[in-house]
């Protein structure tokens, strides 16, 4: 039997407590009990996975009327499908009866919904049609919507077919929630006249660690390439050497680049760098048809720019070395399962596909040669973490010179910002911690 | 589909899978390359859902796709090279190779299936690797090489790292 725990320090102190926040110092310390404590997860949960906006799927996923894929939003499992009326719905992947899971594979086409425990069946559109015995079995009519018909998901909305979804209804309107990055959303799928679609197979991965060194990452670390990927920087200059080789966006020495790290408010963050070498990336060839409908700044930006967009707290857009959904959710306070999918434009030519999947399967597959350092690291930090004398991460970096608002360059894209600072920026950090209390305690901030 | 051969060349065409997974068990990864053509495809393909596989390297998504020798020797040079961590150390690896069988055979190429499950073994915990793969084996200069492995992998949800030594 375990022992009963002592109520931790932020427990009597309040979840505020668990950040020492001085950004004009330059100080922002994280007490690591946040990667490592179950009963934050619980809230995590709570507030932020079953409480707010998560990404969910893309459109392109679910094309034809009765398609659908299982998720897990939070604890909970969840269908998404589009109906035999077209409309795409979030139900609770459980039969109201008795609670036996209705979809049971990750994805598939279905016109309605049968149990296949006691042969409950529901239409595509969450109404009962068929319940065992219903006319002797009830002393009353039963309602087919509200008593026996499938649990909605309250809020389940597209940006640009970005399907975005919350398991509470008490939540802003989406694009209250997306904020700036929805611009930055647009310069992704703006380079696809026919529109984006998801490529066929996908690649997961588990690593032992909390879901939000994950989203650290990706959403402002600005700093770890050189290290981190130094095995991947160092395949991407032997491949310099061979011709026909699909060829590496070029990453190392980000901070010598024209870039920086822009926080969009509540959580939102992303980096942006000038690529050295753009006509790599399989969109560049569209250069001169972009500039002409949307102006040169905003093509350079969609066919030049890497570009991170982290929108909290489970959605990486990644438009840099490949073009990608990274999408995490937590398993336990320590392991955290990552999917990746590869989008391109529809009807994209051969040549350039080719290039977009290479690129695609050498670094973020699970099996890449960026994803494995990724995931190594996180596990390492979640080990440290329970280095519990060094009780604090030493974040800071980039504070002291931080732009509060929008910049000059976010300005020209037309994207709000709420601050910006240089690569590596650790304010992007802060923001995601911000948003973090905001959602846990709302109290408190 | 199964054809026959005599036992000799039997034993050569089967000792090159068992050769490839002694190499990687045994860290001998210079033998190990030199298994493979310069034109070697090496492809894992990637799932989409339970039971569909996607199939088209060129239109869909792979979790493996080389189609040189050089591209392994970048993967062989990365994990080697004590400069990426999710191979600082590297595992212990194990692999049982069997069910094989001769799908077609000509003068100087000779198609196999093989069956095969790794144990890897790091920070003193196991991990499983389970799937099959197709091989085409050519011979050049007296010597078969491996000139395509097609692999199908069972649990192709990866455990923090899925690498050429884990398949």
């Amino acid at each position: 039997m375990n022992a009963p725990q002592q109520p931790s320090s932020w427990q009597r102190e309040g979840l505020a407590s668990l950040f020492d926040r001085r950004p004009d110092e330059g100080v922002y310390r994280i007490d690591r009990s946040i990667y490592t404590d179950p009963v934050l997860l619980e809230l995590e949960m709570e507030h932020i996975f079953e409480g707010s906006w998560i990404y969910v799927a893309h459109e392109s996923q679910i094309p034809d009327n009765g398609d659908f894929m299982t998720i897990t939003m939070g604890r909970q499992p969840v269908i998404i499908n589009r109906d035999m009326q077209g409309e795409i719905n979030g139900f609770i992947n459980a039969c109201p009866h008795r609670g036996a899971r209705l979809c049971r594979t990750e994805l598939g086409n279905k016109k309605r919904f049968v149990c296949t425990y006691h042969g409950w069946s529901f239409a595509s559109s969450g109404e009962a049609q068929w319940i065992q015995r219903e006319g002797d079995g009830y002393p009353q009519p039963l309602d087919h919507v509200n008593d026996v018909g499938l649990k909605r998901v309250p809020r389940v909305e597209s940006y640009r077919g970005f399907i975005f979804a919350s398991l509470s209804d008490e939540v802003s309107s989406l694009a209250d929630h997306l904020l700036g990055t929805a611009p930055y959303i647009d310069m992704l799928v703006d380079q696809a006249p026919e529109g984006l679609e998801v490529l066929k197979g996908y690649s997961s991965s588990i690593y032992n660690g909390n879901w939000k060194l994950m989203l650290e990452n990706g959403g402002g670390d600005g700093l770890h390439p050189d290290y981190a990927h130094a095995s991947l920087l160092g395949v991407a200059n032997r491949k310099l050497e061979r011709a026909g080789a699909v060829q590496t966006m070029q990453i190392d020495k980000m901070h010598e680049k024209r870039g920086g790290q822009w926080a969009f408010g509540n959580g939102h963050s992303g980096i942006w760098f000038n690529f050295p070498n753009p006509e790599n990336r399989p969109i560049y060839k569209r250069l001169p048809e972009l500039t002409e409908i949307h102006g040169q700044t905003k093509a350079t930006w969609m066919t030049s720019v890497f570009r991170n967009l982290s929108v909290y707290p489970n959605l990486h857009l990644l438009d840099q070395m490949a073009t990608l959904i990274r999408t995490f959710r937590p398993l336990s306070v320590d392991r955290t399962e990552i999917t990746f999918y590869c989008i391109a434009p529809v009807n994209e030519p051969r040549e350039e596909r080719i290039k977009r999947l290479r690129q695609f399967e050498e670094f973020f597959a699970g099996s890449g040669m960026g994803t494995p350092d990724d995931n190594a690291e996180f596990e390492e930090c979640q080990k440290g973490a329970e280095g519990r004398n060094l009780a604090t991460s030493y974040l800071g970096f980039g504070l002291h010179n931080r732009h509060e608002g929008t910049d000059e360059v976010a300005k020209s894209v037309g994207i709000d910002l709420a601050h910006s600072g240089i690569i590596g920026y650790e304010g992007c950090t802060m923001t995601q911690y911000d948003r973090w209390l905001e959602l846990l305690a709302p109290g408190e901030v | 589909m199964t054809v026959e051969t005599d036992f000799n060349t039997w034993q050569t065409l089967t000792g090159v899978l068992h050769e490839e997974a002694a190499a990687l068990d045994e860290q001998r990864w210079d033998d190990w390359a030199n298994l493979f053509t310069d034109d070697c495809v090496y492809w894992v393909q990637a799932w989409q859902g339970e039971h569909e596989l996607a199939n088209d390297p060129e239109r869909d998504v792979s979790l493996i796709y080389m189609d040189s020798k050089a591209m392994i020797e970048d993967r062989l040079w990365r994990f080697t090279s004590g400069t990426a961590p999710a191979a600082i150390p590297l595992p212990r690896t194990s692999h049982l190779v069997g069910t094989v069988t001769l799908q077609a055979m000509s003068e100087t190429e000779a198609e196999l299936r093989s069956y095969w499950q790794v144990g890897a073994y790091r920070f003193k915990e196991m991990t499983q690797t389970a799937g099959r793969s197709y091989y085409t084996l050519r011979l050049e200069d007296g010597q078969w090489r491996i000139a395509r492995r097609r692999s199908i992998l069972i649990n192709d949800q990866t455990q923090t790292a899925l690498d050429l030594y884990h398949l």
